[in-house]
């Protein structure tokens, strides 16, 4: 019977145990079984607790941007210098797209000079995609996927890394088409912009 | 002549009888009464091989439940979390993947062992209705034909020593 009884006590032990608040939503806000996700800090919890998605303060600040020809223009990209450091964004619409505008006036001097867009978004909603456009609406470069392994902020990145010859051109920021949505339950997501243009 | 050697004989067999038996006087007094002593039965070897398969698949099972429980004991731990603590990974597929392998483990450990544990009570059952107990065994029994004819049975360290006497 205490044979018995040890046996029951460490199979207990052998079930998983899973902490409320401990793991991010997976892609498509995927949890573990009676937890949902808390949109605001994409984190699995209770389904009591969990509350829906909402843009996070200020990132609308510089809507309407949903155009090039509303798009936000942060002026010349200067060599070496940031453009715009830890932006945060919002797409919260199917069609919803965010538009920044910058100029590049001349060549610029150095080992490598080149423009660096990156663009970090919770994996747990629709995976945004950027791209870089020139004055005509042509696509010039795609963010590729560029998230480094062990990354501990449930956040994937898309960058650009391209060098550019003077002109003006326009960063898009627009849910990935045809990307995994929750069949349009979760078609929104939030977003830190940051865009430089190193000479190395 | 005849006769002297086979009281000789049994002279010899009952002293013999007498020292292993130490202080106990089987043979009471008179010498006339029976002598008996009990010996264990043997069981079958369908018997034996019956409580050795139950017992060995016994043994197998718990072999098999224990294997599966520590499997299932590191798959939890891979995703098993403490409140307050946040991993900073994010819940995919594959953990929950094995999230479920873990549960699934853990069934297979519990049905191991309940088997394992059955097998071990039908073990302890065989061996108890399987039991053959003892026998009785009467020594210097006269005869019922009263021709005087007497068993005479030793027992020894590896068996026994049968003999007999009778009137001529």
């Amino acid at each position: 019977m205490r044979l018995a009884a040890t046996c029951l006590v460490l199979l207990a032990a052998c079930s998983p145990d899973i902490a409320k608040g401990t793991y991010f939503c997976g892609p498509e806000r995927f949890c573990p079984p009676d937890m949902a996700c808390d949109d605001p800090t994409y984190t699995c919890d209770s389904t009591r607790l969990a509350q829906p998605f909402a843009c996070p303060a200020g990132s609308e600040a510089l809507e309407p941007d949903d155009s090039g020809a509303d798009a936000v223009d942060d002026g010349e990209l200067d060599c070496g210098e940031s453009l715009v450091g830890e932006r945060v964004g919002c797409v919260d619409q199917d069609g919803d797209e965010d538009y920044l505008t910058f100029a590049v006036t001349g060549e610029c001097v150095g080992e490598n000079p080149h423009l660096e867009v990156t663009l970090r978004f919770p994996i747990a909603f629709v995976p945004l995609s950027i791209d870089l456009l020139d004055d005509t609406g042509a696509t010039v470069a795609e963010g590729v996927l560029c998230t480094q392994s062990g990354d501990l902020t449930g956040n994937d990145r898309v960058c650009i890394e391209r060098a550019l010859a003077p002109g003006r051109y326009f960063l898009r920021v627009r849910a990935l088409p045809d990307g995994p949505d929750c069949d349009g339950d979760c078609h929104y997501n939030q977003y830190t912009i940051i865009v430089a243009y190193p000479l190395a | 002549m005849v006769r002297r050697f086979a009281a000789l004989g049994v002279t010899l067999l009952l002293v013999a009888w007498s020292a292993r038996a130490g202080a106990q006087d089987y043979f009471q007094q008179g010498g006339s009464e029976a002598l008996t002593f009990k010996v264990e039965r043997e069981r079958t070897t369908r018997q034996k091989v019956l409580i050795g398969s139950l017992f060995g698949g016994s043994v197998l099972f718990a072999g098999v439940g224990l294997l599966f429980h520590i499997d299932s004991k590191h798959k939890s731990d891979e995703v098993s979390t403490d409140a307050g603590h946040h991993t900073g990974q994010v819940y995919t597929e594959e953990l929950d993947d094995t999230r479920r392998a873990a549960l699934r483990s853990r069934n297979f450990a519990i049905a191991s062992y309940a088997l394992g544990g059955g097998l071990l009570v039908g073990t302890f059952v065989a061996y108890l209705l399987t039991d053959p107990g003892e026998e009785t065994i009467r020594v210097g029994t006269e005869a019922a034909d009263g021709s005087g004819a007497r068993l005479l049975v030793a027992p020894t360290d590896s068996g026994a020593l049968v003999g007999g006497s009778w009137r001529f």
